[in-house]
């Protein structure tokens, strides 16, 4: 929602898109830093559930936040490109898909290469498999947290900004975005970040299909539905990567 | 190199260690033994800062007693813990190189690529299964690599929590050989066991710890040929 508002606030003061997005996701970014070393890396004894309980509070303030210093309307966003609708296939559709689905596959790629390729990705999944060996290896586990805060809020940002010409930018529309997302990630698996892209496409698909031969009003329903329906046949999700612990 | 000075641990108010004081001079191997519950592996973490603990540690003549955990590690201290330090989600060679990281980073891929021959010369079958998924090893293959970890940072001192613990017999002499291997390296060795007669068999000096604390200590093949160790844990 950050990056969606403040993209809209800097195109409003006349900024070109693209300098408007690499502010927009470096504040988040910066925000994101600073949530983690103020409420984060000061809890005394967290446990996985208090911080998601805490950073789900955080985001209901900073919510509310934006509501007061902005406003609660609903406010349009132009489409990033120059014509308004592309045409493929004789399907007609928002230039700004174009622009999301590319924004998506580099965004992955890049994540991709980052976790799989570089040192310091190897290093940022060590320490969420085992903190205390990194630790024990002169990795400083508190920077690479308040790392891997800054790049979630920086892509999130840019996820928020970029789906704004398509959805709108209000104060609370992060809400069902970070449901969905949710949704996509059990329904591919926690864990595996191309399952989770892969189960996005699933729920995204499967809401239009209900839009166009059920009804709109049903369309977030599938979503939450298709999660469900993965709950009781593969909990894991469809392309969970398997837990391996030996004991 | 190391010293420990009126250590005392407490979790909420039991008292797992109660006021001891230890030293370990440059290229020694010295063990720590004792039964279950004596405090070993709590001396272990207090030394590396994982607990909460009142006392003094000095390493090479620094005070570590308040310094974290990750920047003991960077002064060349080495601890594997008997929960082991594998990351199960990378390869075996992804899991060498996240250990050597700073390595890495401070001299180069080449540095790491000559520790890295070292290592598989040593430890032949972690070669073999170099790109499978550290989960996937099997126990006593994930405490090789946990040892292959710690090696590969080139440590000055090599601490160690039951090394053994879970291993066949086989597998049990190849840690062995690699504690005798570490001390042909020059590597200071501190090492907890419950395998006595093999451990003060490979170490030159040991401290027998009781209910949190030291109750004996002295060279270990005295401590080998000593009635009370014989009665208390070699089962005669």
């Amino acid at each position: 929602m950050l990056g969606g508002i403040i993209e809209f606030l800097l195109l409003k003061q006349s900024l070109p898109i693209g300098i408007s997005l690499l502010i927009s996701a470096t504040v988040v970014s910066l925000i994101a830093v600073l949530i983690h070393r103020l409420f984060i890396a000061k809890t005394k004894n967290a446990t996985e559930l208090s911080l998601i309980i805490m950073t789900i509070g955080i985001s209901i303030t900073i919510r509310g936040i934006v509501g007061i210093l902005v406003d609660k309307n609903a406010h349009p966003v132009k489409p990033f490109l120059s014509f308004s609708s592309v045409s493929l296939f004789n399907l007609v559709f928002s230039s700004q898909y174009v622009i999301v689905i590319f924004s998506t596959l580099v965004l992955a790629f890049l994540l991709y290469f980052y976790l799989k390729k570089t040192l310091s990705g190897k290093i940022m999944q060590a320490v969420s498999m085992n903190s205390l060996a990194a630790r024990l290896f002169g990795i400083d586990v508190g920077l690479v947290q308040m790392s891997s805060f800054a790049i979630s809020g920086f892509i999130g940002a840019l996820a928020g900004a970029i789906i704004a010409p398509i959805s709108f930018v209000q104060y609370d529309m992060g809400i069902m975005f970070g449901l969905k997302g949710f949704a996509a990630c059990v329904v591919g698996g926690f864990g595996n970040n191309n399952g989770a892209l892969i189960g996005g496409l699933i729920i995204g698909v499967a809401e239009s299909l209900s839009a166009g031969y059920i009804s709109s009003s049903y369309k977030d329903l599938i979503a939450f539905l298709i999660m469900i329906l993965v709950l009781f046949v593969k909990p894991s999700g469809l392309f969970a990567s398997k837990d391996i612990e030996r004991i | 190199m190391l010293k420990v000075e009126n250590l005392s641990v407490y979790y909420n108010k039991a008292l797992a260690i109660d006021n001891i004081s230890l030293e370990i001079k440059k290229d020694e191997a010295v063990c720590v033994l004792g039964s279950n519950g004596a405090g070993k592996t709590s001396l272990l973490n207090a030394i590396f800062n994982t607990v909460h603990k009142e006392g003094r540690v000095i390493f090479n003549s620094v005070d570590i007693s308040k310094m974290p955990t990750h920047k003991i590690a960077d002064m060349g201290m080495v601890y594997v813990p008997d929960k082991r330090t594998v990351f199960n989600e990378l390869s075996v060679y992804e899991n060498l190189e996240v250990a050597a990281h700073k390595i890495i980073k401070r001299k180069g891929k080449r540095e790491f690529a000559k520790n890295l021959d070292a290592i598989f010369d040593q430890f032949g079958n972690l070669y073999e299964k170099r790109s499978l998924k550290a989960g996937y090893l099997s126990g006593g293959e994930q405490q090789m690599l946990s040892v292959a970890q710690g090696l590969i940072r080139s440590p000055v001192m090599f601490v160690m929590d039951e090394p053994t613990a879970g291993l066949s017999p086989k597998l049990m002499d190849v840690v062995f050989d690699f504690i005798s291997f570490m001390r042909t390296q020059h590597i200071t060795i501190l090492i907890v066991e419950q395998n006595v007669n093999k451990t003060l068999k490979a170490t030159d000096r040991a401290y027998i710890m009781e209910v949190g604390k030291i109750v004996d200590s002295g060279f270990s093949k005295d401590l080998l040929d000593s009635e009370s160790i014989k009665k208390a844990y070699l089962g005669g």
